[in-house]
């Protein structure tokens, strides 16, 4: 028997002055009686009972109460003893992240050591002497239970089975789903280069969990982001690139930064041999703009001026103290499509050497106008004609088709029952709602309160001459308000845009004189609509798709056919369903493949967290550190003798005899009262009686 | 409990309290509209709450006739009678006399102070009641403290006679001024001395009779040959009723006399005192019921309301409007 909180116990010393209190009341004077006349008629006893205590049936009852009240607040419990059920669960967890594959010492990377270790340990845990059996968890973006119940040798090849990836990892859902897998008795050893001070893990988790730390000093540089600037009213070969890099290494660092066409890289990797889990399909067309890493000091290196013609192989040198990084702009790209941002650094993590861009290609794109007003279509067509490849075409609401809108589709004053399925759309004015969107009324006079920050309105200083002075009032739905205006103590969105199901689609609760877009001076009607004009040209139907490890890839869109199959380092997956969709593991050139052809899909590692490998590293030369979990204790102990011991809690017993004391204490009392009162009422009664 | 200094005057805020209420205007209004009827009364109406006595030449109610004999009043030959017998004879007529009503209460130190209501508080109000009822009937009335008090050295205090209302502030006085003894007394012998002072009438002896039974009954025999109606108020505290208060005492005393006595604080002893308790008091009202008179017990903490209503019916004494 044991007890959750024993110093509870010591409450049960109250016992002691109940006794005081009760020997104090024997102890006091004699009453004062009317007469001794009844009394002496009731025998004395031999001895003065004072001489001999004796304690009244009430103060064991008081006494038990206080004992048992006591003893309920200590939370007694005994151990109980069970048959030996099934072996514990021992569970591996083996981080699979992208810091992983970083190279140690020895030439092996920290992935190899881990898996080497956790087959030793998982074959010492399954032995039979040790009587449990092993449960492995891949610690990828989302833990994987990959086996469980397994013996030393089922342990050994599911371990060796698992595979390094070019993602991030969520360890603290890995060791919490280990701390369920493992129950109480069981035991979590995590795998990992994450010191184990910097995993969160519930308290549960960290009493049972040993990590295996195999963090090493390390030295990485990674090319963070890729940006793509492209002018619309200059050429095609005007574009800008900007890429980041960062030095993750504690040393200052000399890189080399290649900005390579895939055609080129292609080649010049199959020449070369191929950087591990980064093999490089066909070249292709793609567009693309990662995620920036904040750099902890930012230097832009011009790599050439405007007028030398750029050498897209030429190497671009960059010195990077620790910690620095460097956004490096290549200007008036000469060419379209996809390409690779390369660092030649001989670092130990490969994989973030290079990320993957791609320079849009100016392919016509084609702009159905539907408006009543045939002048606006001119001033539109004349104004797109300067802005970009775009092909305006005018036609009256009446004439409208909706299988010809394809590449934009703008509404002017008039919306279609149904929304079309494939281009993306602009409302100008709607004076109905229909799927995309949602009408309220007009609200009158309306004063511009608000504006947020998007493509739309960049370069838009005067948003107030947008709107004008009848506006429609829009309601909140699925985009997202951009201009938001007050009329009357209320707010209504005048400006709405967004992305549902593919589809780009912008909302204006104002409407464009075809007249103010003839006037220079009218800026940000013109600056609007080029905006307007940018933000919903369509990404060709066979650009690439852009992606980083980690994301989603669905197999449908509204604006292609649906991805059937995919083809590239993670090998060949059959998607089938337009709703499925997989977890882009793997960096690389993917080719996917649907009823309308094949695309690219360009999937980069950008993780900066992962990428600073050498965040973990101890100072020392020591492989591996191993933090244990607490001692064994006398109940983990009995568990290997194939013995469970159970706590089983005791308090529901000792509060039922705290209320079956005071119900006893009750009674006592009640039943001295009512006696007291049944001699009283009788002697009256029969007193009375003549 | 609280020590009563022995032979201070005690006028207690309980016993004032009471007395109050008996004297309070409108209760006092009230019990001057009622009556005492007496077993052996010839009228409830004021002027009639006489009793019988030996036949002489006044009264109102005629007796008897007797033959004439020469020395008779002859104011008293009844002359209808002549006229139809032809025999003169003369009314022999009842005497009545007024009601002395004797009102004796034990003032012993066993009357006194109590855990709650004092015995000598109820007694008290029940003696003004009694007392107010009898002097709004015309009667007479003697009111007794047995034993009395230490100044005057006799075992029996007196107030009285008393007649009328205006008699209402000596009988408050004497009243609120009763105290317990402060000394030993024998209630027994002292009431046989105060009884030797009483003829007929109403005696109404109050108090707690924790005496032996078999001292009593001379009191009730005297009481009975003196041709009187007797009624016995018997007052006792609730200690006196219930003794589990003693829970965890092994030792008491008496109140009266000083003595320590040694018990057993348990179940079986208040058990047995209870006993002992209704034996005595099954005793006393036997002796009373036996001499013709009437016994009520009371406890010291009724209300004055619930006694006048309840007990004094079962007292026959019974209030007629």
């Amino acid at each position: 028997m044991g007890f959750e909180t024993p110093l509870w116990l010591a409450a049960a010393a109250l016992i002691a002055p109940l006794v005081w209190l009760y020997l104090r009341i024997r102890a006091r004077p004699p009453a004062t009686v009317s007469s001794l006349r009844i009394w002496k008629l009731v025998p004395s006893p031999a001895t003065p009972p004072r001489r001999r205590p004796k304690l009244p049936l009430l103060f064991f009852i008081q006494a038990l109460l206080i004992a048992a009240s006591a003893l309920a607040l200590a939370g007694p419990f005994r151990r109980e003893e069970r048959p030996p059920g099934p072996p514990r669960d021992a569970v591996v967890v083996i981080d699979v992240s992208a810091s992983m594959q970083a190279k140690r010492e020895d030439g092996s990377t920290r992935f190899e050591a881990a898996r080497d270790e956790a087959i030793e340990q998982a074959s010492a845990l399954a032995a039979p002497e040790a009587g449990k059996r092993v449960t492995v968890i891949r610690a990828g973006p989302q833990p994987e239970v990959i086996a469980s119940g397994l013996d030393a040798g089922g342990a050994a090849d599911n371990i060796g089975e698992l595979e390094v990836l070019d993602t991030a990892a969520n360890l603290t859902a890995a060791v919490e789903l280990a701390a369920n897998l493992a129950g109480r008795q069981g035991s979590i050893d995590v795998f990992t280069d994450v010191p184990a001070d910097e995993i969160v893990m519930s308290r549960d988790a960290r009493a049972a969990a040993r990590v295996h730390d195999f963090g090493s000093p390390a030295e990485n540089a990674a090319v963070t982001s890729v940006q793509v600037q492209s002018n619309l009213f200059d050429g095609e070969e005007t574009s800008r690139v900007l890429v980041s890099v960062e030095n993750f290494a504690p040393v200052a660092r000399d890189l080399e930064l290649r900005l390579v066409p895939l055609e080129v890289a292609a080649d010049a990797n199959a020449a070369a041999a191929p950087a591990p889990n980064a093999s490089v399909a066909a070249a292709g067309v793609s567009a693309t703009a990662t995620r920036s890493a904040a750099p902890a000091a930012a230097a832009v290196a011009t790599a050439a001026v405007a007028d030398e013609p750029i050498d897209p192989a030429a190497p671009r040198t960059l010195h990077l103290e620790p910690g620095e990084s460097s956004v490096v702009a290549f200007e008036n790209v000469p060419w379209s499509g996809a390409f690779e941002a390369r660092i030649a650094a001989g670092d130990d993590l490969p994989l973030d050497d290079v990320l993957y861009g791609n320079v849009p290609e100016r392919a016509p794109v084609d702009v159905l106008l539907v408006t009543e007003s045939p002048r606006l279509g001119e001033r539109l067509a004349w104004l797109a004609a300067r802005a970009g490849p775009f092909e305006v075409r005018t036609v009256a609401p009446k004439g409208y088709r909706p299988q010809e809108a394809r590449g934009i589709a703008i509404f002017d004053r008039f919306v279609p029952e149904l929304p079309p399925a494939r281009a993306n759309v602009a409302y100008l004015a709607p004076s109905k709602g229909n799927a995309d969107l949602t009408v309220i009324e007009k609200p009158g006079q309306v004063q511009v309160a608000e504006r947020r920050e998007h493509p739309l309105l960049r370069g838009v200083s005067e948003p107030k001459a947008l709107v004008g002075v009848t506006p429609i009032g829009l309601a909140p739905g699925a985009l997202r308000s951009l201009l938001m205006g007050r009329s009357e103590g209320r707010e209504v969105a005048l400006l709405q845009a967004g992305e549902v199901g593919g589809r780009r689609i912008v909302a204006t609760g104002f409407r464009f004189d075809p007249s103010a877009l003839e006037r220079a001076d009218d800026l940000p009607s013109l600056v609007f609509l080029l905006n307007l004009l940018t933000y919903l040209k369509p990404e060709a139907a066979d650009a690439p798709l852009l992606r980083t490890t980690g994301e989603r890839l669905r197999a449908g869109s509204r604006l292609a056919a649906p991805i059937e199959e995919l083809r590239g380092p993670s090998g060949v997956t059959t998607l089938g369903d337009p709703g499925a969709d997989l977890t882009l593991e793997r960096a690389g050139v993917y080719e996917a493949a649907s009823a309308s052809g094949t695309r690219k899909v360009l999937v980069s590692f950008v993780d900066p967290a992962e990428s600073n490998v050498g965040r973990s590293g101890p100072v020392s030369a020591e492989p591996t550190r191993t933090v244990a979990a607490p001692a064994v204790d006398a109940e983990a102990e009995a568990a290997s003798a194939g013995v469970e011991a159970a706590h089983v809690s005791l308090l529901p017993a000792v509060l039922f005899v705290v209320l079956a004391a005071m119900l006893l204490e009750w009674i006592v009392v009640a039943s001295d009262r009512q006696g007291g009162r049944r001699a009283a009422a009788g002697a009256s009664a029969g007193g009375t009686e003549r | 409990m609280a020590a009563v200094a022995p032979g201070t005057r005690r006028i207690d805020a309980a016993q004032a309290r009471l007395l109050d209420q008996v004297f309070d205007t409108g209760a006092l209004g009230a019990l001057t509209r009622v009556r005492l009827k007496v077993a052996h009364a010839s009228g409830e109406r004021p002027g009639h709450t006489r009793v019988r006595n030996r036949s002489d030449g006044s009264g109102t109610e005629i007796e008897r006739h007797v033959s004439y004999t020469p020395g008779d009043d002859l104011r008293r030959i009844d002359w209808s009678a002549y006229a139809r017998l032809g025999e003169l004879l003369t009314r022999r007529f009842v005497a009545e006399r007024e009601v002395p009503v004797w009102i004796l209460i034990d003032t012993s130190a066993s009357m006194g102070e109590a855990t709650r209501a004092s015995k000598l508080d109820l007694a008290a109000s029940v003696a003004a009641i009694l007392s107010v009822v009898s002097l709004s009937g015309g009667d007479r009335l003697y009111l007794g403290a047995v034993p009395g008090r230490r100044r005057t050295r006799e075992p029996l205090e007196t107030c009285g006679p008393l007649r009328g209302r205006r008699s209402l502030g000596e009988l408050r006085r004497f009243l609120t001024e009763l105290s317990p003894s402060p000394q030993e007394g024998d209630f027994a012998e002292a009431l046989l001395h105060a009884l030797r002072h009483v003829r007929r009438g109403l005696v109404v002896l109050i108090s707690d009779f924790l005496v032996p039974p078999e001292r009593i009954a001379p009191a009730l025999d005297v009481i009975r040959t003196r041709g009187c109606e007797g009624k016995v108020v018997q007052v006792l505290s609730r200690e006196d009723l219930d003794p589990s208060w003693l829970r965890g005492q092994g030792k008491i005393v008496d109140r009266e006399t000083g003595e320590e006595y040694v018990i057993e604080p348990s179940v079986q002893t208040w058990k047995r005192y209870e006993e002992a308790l209704g034996a005595h008091l099954d005793a006393l009202r036997r002796d009373a019921l036996s001499r013709g008179m009437s016994s009520i017990v009371t406890l010291s903490d009724v209300a004055l309301e619930r006694f006048l209503r309840e007990e004094l019916p079962r007292l026959g004494l019974s209030l007629v409007r």
